[in-house]
């Protein structure tokens, strides 16, 4: 079988787009590519409207079935291809687009789906979302990237409370302890402050060694777009800042992914800067790290956190909960799947109405779940209260987290499901490891 | 802990501190319904409190929602007994767990608090009533109580970075109003404009003629004038957890502690923050929580509205306003639509400036206060004036002994220019022809403009302007003095600033009894009886038609000023109309407080197009209601709506509950001190950061409150449901609104309040015409110390 997958970003693009609208579907796509080669063979395309058919064409001729996975959403799939279509997208509200605007029919998504007949998503939620306005027949699967195996390996050695460690770092890092915020004041902010991140960025770029960080206590880690405001860094910060304000072994990193450093730490380091003076500390880190430094940072984490107002799924927080880190996060859209009292200092969290993200009118059809602010300054510091003095309650949350991840976004679960999709039987373990990958990503 | 039982209550004294005793009481088997908790001292019921209060750490423990909190204020007199007895209890119920305890206050603490704090202070203001024994009469000539008099002075805005959207607007202009209809009653009114040139000069005058005299300053501290020798209280609105202590610019008193010192004592207009002060000044610093007096203002009306039953005394209600009203029945609303343009508000005879002397030339060259004042002063110009002639001969003496009214030339020629152009305007220009007249016109309006550019402007009514020094002060002092100082003969100008005891100092009998301004007098402007109608706009004319509108089905109102960025009309719009997408029969009346549209006009269209359709109607009101078309909004209202982020006391929530309008408000600051379960739907809110208003940096270093949308959208269906399936429970929280607003700030309670912080004693109350009031549940004149158990 040949298997076409499609994104609008490759392993080429993707550090120069961190951060741009729907770069996370080529992490997806990523998290997706090994377990789909052992159904076929997996051929990227770049262009869907002309290749797709071409290669279906070629496969046909030889007797091979062909199918297109559309990384993508909806109302940017290339709809009429002869080829079995399968849009697989993100969707993180209550209701999909229902309306046509711009002259575009692709946005009402009833109409993409109806064509495609079928559709795979990431989580229950938004399932419920899609057959809420496609019908309660409408096929669809929950299918989550697959990141368990991968992360689930340093779950064993998860501790609450982090001895000192040096971590080598090839991104740009910024510790708020040693710079000074001063220069992002709301009064220089822009000014002097786009000037420092400038000289800084600068300088590191040519700086050959790369960074060493001694990280040491309990280390809160999240990795974020600063500049998609679903992430609501502001509350996840400030809450932060508050909680350990005279805590010095209370250690946040922020693993910021936008593409532009300057646009991209800009609006952190200002909210950093009005928060006043503490003595906790917040580490920024910039840059597509190479993936070893990431597990590095991921093995540092005590705590996962999470204060988003919707996700699809959160691939981040699916990682380091599989790396047996219990999560700081509100349980809504998907996080319902996974995140439970058991695994995570649940944050309340209450809606508001919110546009769909792509509708140029901005109408408010949907929802989106602000986090109680009080309640993710008590989550922080009863997390704190456990690595310190609780480290049972730790290991049991650290367990939960494994299994959960497990239960949710296992490769052999999401293996099954795909066979679901694709109509074919399991492939066999001696498939596995199958020499597929003779197409190396462009 | 106790039994499953329905009944069953459970809570926890957590002991007394900040002046307060604290804890929390809820019943696990009804958590709806809040808990009365009561406050008894050696035996006596000393205060009671619903436990009503959130606090989140009680939620995070799993006790129901987390409102049940109470904190009752406690009163340590300095000349009680050494150690008091507290019990606590529920209500017809139990004595809570560690709810008997002792409070001890040592020798020392009650010496200072009598001493430093109140007795020195007390005597240096009001000295007859508090010498060291308090039985003992004051030697000397005079037997009663002398004459009181009260020098109140108004910030025209919060701060000086007025005009910033966004920013608060205590509207301290209102407050003070408020308050010196209380104050009349118990002495004389002097208002001032300047109160670094004119509050000693009345001081003096006051002292010379062997009478009491007390400066209220109606300003954030920042900006309260220090280093006069008259005592100083400063009344401070304020809605955040704790106080500024400076850092950003260099001016010492965004400090306020430094002010708070130096003043000695402070009126804060809510208890939230009264404790604000004591958090940061220590408990024993002396404050007290006196709300702005609203209730008697809104009597007649209440005597008109009756009682409330459901919703048969109201069917359509029409209203006039003079100004515009948007209306979701007249438009339709689309995704793709433009914002129309902002309406043209018609340009109106500006109030009637009078001939132009000092004193009118400063009313009329000030802000939204003023033009207020311009607005009472027109209404009975010739007795003003008369008053103002014999009030300008007494200060004209003591001014006499000031510096050199020093008037600049640049202040010669504008007043000549004023002059002149109302010369111009009045005789000539109707004599000219027309097109000559325009380009007269027209230059003048440019010569105007450049001349005015930093000051107020006359013409054009401006919402915030700053009157005070610094600010192209008025060229001499004026002193706006109430009645009885007409009545009292002028004295010499020598006895001016003769120490008190002066041989020289004419007798004091001779004067006429002086004190005990007629509760009726005319000379101030009668107690408005909506105070707040705070549109800055010059009366409506007879000409303009208006707009009218016919409200009808349930009417949900918010009165608000659109240019303060806590009033959060925003998330009022959005869950009224969600919750009644498909209800046509609610209404929701946003009026707009201001004349500036501009202010949320954009905004409102950028919201309301977004919208998903909804069948319910949204109504904004941008202009002047007068009062009749004010009270008949108020009438026409079933429900007040209030989703504040912080409220230094919020006055219109308090009037339309004043006249038993149930309210939909978050239980938050000023709002503790009236909204309950009872008399109204509470609305969750959370804690966002924030900075001070007036702090440049902008750092978040404090927190407001954020609404609970969810909360607050059911709120809205949940008193749609009531009105229509439980009229007796309406009924029954427009009782409990009008009850507790009562209790909270009717004349003879805040008298009680201002009588007992200032040392004034019953004689004054009862000569004032109130009886003396049982002592109100919630006050905190003396906060005591907190280092004990």
């Amino acid at each position: 079988m040949i298997i076409m997958v499609y994104s609008a970003y490759n392993a080429a693009s993707i550090a120069e787009a961190l951060g741009a609208p729907e770069y996370s579907y080529w992490f997806v796509r990523r998290a997706f590519w090994p377990v789909l080669e052992r159904f076929g063979i997996v051929v990227p395309v770049t262009d869907p409207g002309r290749e797709v058919d071409v290669i279906r064409a070629s496969a046909a001729a030889r007797g091979e079935k062909c199918v297109f996975f559309s990384f993508e959403p909806p109302h940017k799939i290339t709809l009429g291809l002869a080829c079995r279509t399968i849009p697989v997208f993100a969707w993180e509200f209550d209701t999909i687009p229902d309306e046509v605007w711009a002259d575009e029919p692709r946005n009402d998504w009833r109409h993409v789906l109806a064509n495609t007949g079928c559709a795979i998503t990431h989580s229950q939620f938004s399932v419920d979302a899609i057959r809420r306005s496609m019908g309660p027949d409408f096929t669809v699967w929950s299918i989550p990237a697959p990141v368990y195996d991968a992360n689930a390996v340093f779950a064993a050695e998860a501790r609450p409370y982090q001895p000192p460690t040096d971590l080598l770092l090839s991104g740009m890092v910024i510790d708020s302890q040693q710079v000074d915020l001063d220069v992002f004041s709301m009064q220089r902010s822009f000014t002097d402050g786009i000037e420092a991140l400038r000289t800084l960025s600068l300088y590191l770029a040519d700086a050959e060694p790369k960074t060493v960080l001694r990280i040491a206590g309990v280390v809160y880690t999240v990795v974020f777009n600063p500049i998609d405001r679903r992430k609501n860094f502001n509350d996840l910060l400030g809450g932060f800042l508050w909680a350990f304000r005279d805590v010095e072994d209370a250690t946040l990193i922020l693993k910021i992914t936008y593409y532009d450093a300057v646009r991209g730490l800009l609006p952190v380091l200002a909210d950093l800067a009005k928060h006043g003076h503490y003595k906790c500390r917040v580490l920024l880190i910039h840059g597509m790290l190479p993936d070893t430094e990431y597990c590095a940072l991921l093995r540092m984490t005590s705590y996962a956190v999470n204060a988003s107002t919707n996700e699809g799924q959160c691939l981040p927080l699916m990682e380091f909960m599989s790396a047996g880190r219990p999560a700081i996060a509100p349980a809504h859209t998907a996080m319902l799947d996974y995140v439970s009292p058991a695994n995570s200092f649940v944050v309340r969290s209450s809606e508001r109405l919110v546009p769909w993200p792509h509708d140029s009118r901005q109408a408010d059809r949907s929802r989106r779940y602000m986090v109680s602010l009080a309640d993710l300054i008590r989550a922080y510091r009863e997390s704190y209260d456990v690595a310190r003095n609780d480290p049972a309650r730790y290991a049991a949350m650290s367990r939960d987290a494994t299994a959960s991840l497990r239960d949710f976004c296992a490769t052999p679960l999401v293996e099954q499901r795909l066979a679901e999709v694709l109509g074919v039987p399991l492939p066999g373990p001696e498939n596995a490891g199958h020499a597929n990958t003779v197409l190396v990503e462009e | 802990m106790m039994a499953p039982d329905a009944d069953s209550i459970v809570g926890c004294t957590d002991g007394f501190r900040l002046g307060y005793v604290e804890g929390w009481a809820w019943r696990p088997e009804r958590p709806q319904d809040a808990v009365v908790v009561q406050l008894l001292v050696d035996g006596a019921l000393a205060g009671e409190a619903t436990a009503c209060m959130p606090r989140p750490d009680l939620q995070t423990a799993g006790i129901g929602n987390g409102n049940y909190a109470f904190a009752i204020p406690l009163v340590i007199h300095p000349h009680g007994p050494e150690v008091l007895h507290i019990t606590v209890q529920a209500k017809d119920g139990p004595v809570l767990q560690g709810g008997e305890f002792e409070v001890a206050t040592s020798e020392r603490d009650r010496a200072e608090l009598a001493n430093r704090r109140s007795i020195a202070f007390l005597e240096q203001v009001f000295g007859a009533f508090t010498a060291a024994t308090p039985k003992a009469p004051r030697p000397g000539p005079q037997a009663t109580v002398p004459r009181l008099n009260f020098i109140l002075f108004a910030a025209a805005a919060s701060t000086a970075a007025c005009g910033t959207l966004g920013m608060p607007e205590y509207s301290y202009f209102f407050v003070m109003r408020g308050f010196r209809d209380v104050l009349r009653r118990l002495g004389a009114i002097h208002m001032v404009r300047d109160p670094a040139r004119e509050v000693d000069a009345i001081y003096q005058s006051c002292v010379a003629r062997g009478e009491s005299c007390l400066f209220l300053s109606f300003t954030p501290p920042q900006s309260t004038t220090l280093g006069l020798r008259c005592p100083t209280v400063p009344v401070i609105a304020w809605e955040f957890g704790d106080i500024p202590t400076g850092g950003w610019s260099s001016e010492p008193r965004e400090d306020w502690r430094l002010v708070l010192r130096q003043t000695g004592r402070a009126i804060t207009i809510s208890a939230f923050a009264a404790r604000a002060v004591c958090a940061t000044m220590g408990a024993n610093y002396p404050v007290a929580f006196v709300p702005t007096p609203v209730w008697d203002r809104l009597g007649a009306l209440r005597a008109r509205l009756g009682n409330v039953g459901g919703m048969q005394p109201r069917g359509p209600v029409a209203l006039r306003l003079d100004g515009f009203i948007w209306d979701s029945r007249a438009v339709t609303l689309s995704l793709d639509m433009r914002p129309p343009a902002l309406p043209v508000v018609a340009p109106r005879q500006a109030a009637p400036i009078l001939p132009m002397r000092g004193a009118q030339l400063a009313l009329a060259a000030a802000s939204e206060m003023a033009q207020i004042e311009a607005r009472a002063a027109a209404a009975r110009a010739r007795d003003e004036l008369q008053a103002e002639e014999r009030a300008e001969q007494e200060a004209s003496a003591a001014r006499a002994a000031l510096p050199p009214p020093a008037k600049t030339l640049r202040q010669r020629v504008r007043i000549t220019g004023v002059l002149l152009r109302q010369w111009y305007r009045d005789v000539i220009r109707d004599a000219l022809p027309g097109p000559v007249a325009r380009i007269l016109s027209k230059a003048g309006r440019t010569v105007a403009r450049l001349r005015y550019r930093p000051t107020a402007r006359i013409d054009a009514p401006v919402a915030h302007a700053v009157i005070g020094a610094g600010n192209d002060a008025p060229a001499r002092p004026i002193e706006m003095v109430s009645a009885p100082v007409a009545a009292e003969p002028v004295l010499p100008p020598t006895a001016l600033y003769l120490p008190v005891g002066d041989p020289n100092r004419p007798e004091p009998e001779a004067a006429p009894p002086r004190y005990l301004p007629a509760p009726k007098d005319d000379a101030l402007p009668e107690p408005a009886l909506a105070i707040f109608v705070p549109d800055p706009y010059p009366a409506p004319s007879k000409a303009s038609p208006g707009e009218s509108v016919t409200l009808d089905g349930v009417v949900f109102t918010a009165v608000l000023s659109p240019k303060d960025g806590r009033k959060n009309w925003q998330d009022i719009l959005t869950a009224f109309a969600t919750a009644f997408r498909d209800t046509p029969d609610a209404t929701l009346v946003l009026k707009m407080i201001g004349n500036d549209p501009a202010f949320w006009w954009w905004e409102f269209h950028s919201i309301v197009r977004r919208l998903p359709p909804f069948a319910c109607r949204v109504l904004v009101f941008n202009g002047f209601l007068d009062d009749e078309n004010y009270q008949a909004l108020i009438g026409a209202t079933h429900f007040v709506v209030n989703a504040s982020l912080a409220e230094g006391q919020c006055l219109p929530l308090v009037e339309f509950m004043s006249a038993r309008r149930p309210a939909i408000a978050p239980l938050h600051t000023a709002m503790l001190d009236y909204i309950s379960p009872e008399n109204a739907l509470i609305v969750a809110s959370d804690w966002e950061f924030c900075s001070w208003p007036h702090d440049p940096r902008n750092h978040l270093i404090t927190t407001r409150h954020r609404i609970e949308w969810p909360s607050l959208r059911d709120a809205f269906s949940a008193a749609w449901r009531i009105l229509h399936d439980d009229p007796q429970r309406y009924a029954a929280m427009g009782d409990a609104a009008a009850a507790s607003v009562r209790h909270y700030c009717a004349d003879d309670m805040v008298a009680s309040r201002l009588a007992s912080f200032l040392g004034l004693g019953d004689e004054v109350l009862q000569r004032a015409g109130w009886p003396p009031v049982p002592r109100p549940r919630a006050e905190a004149l003396f906060a005591a110390a907190e280092d004990l158990p």
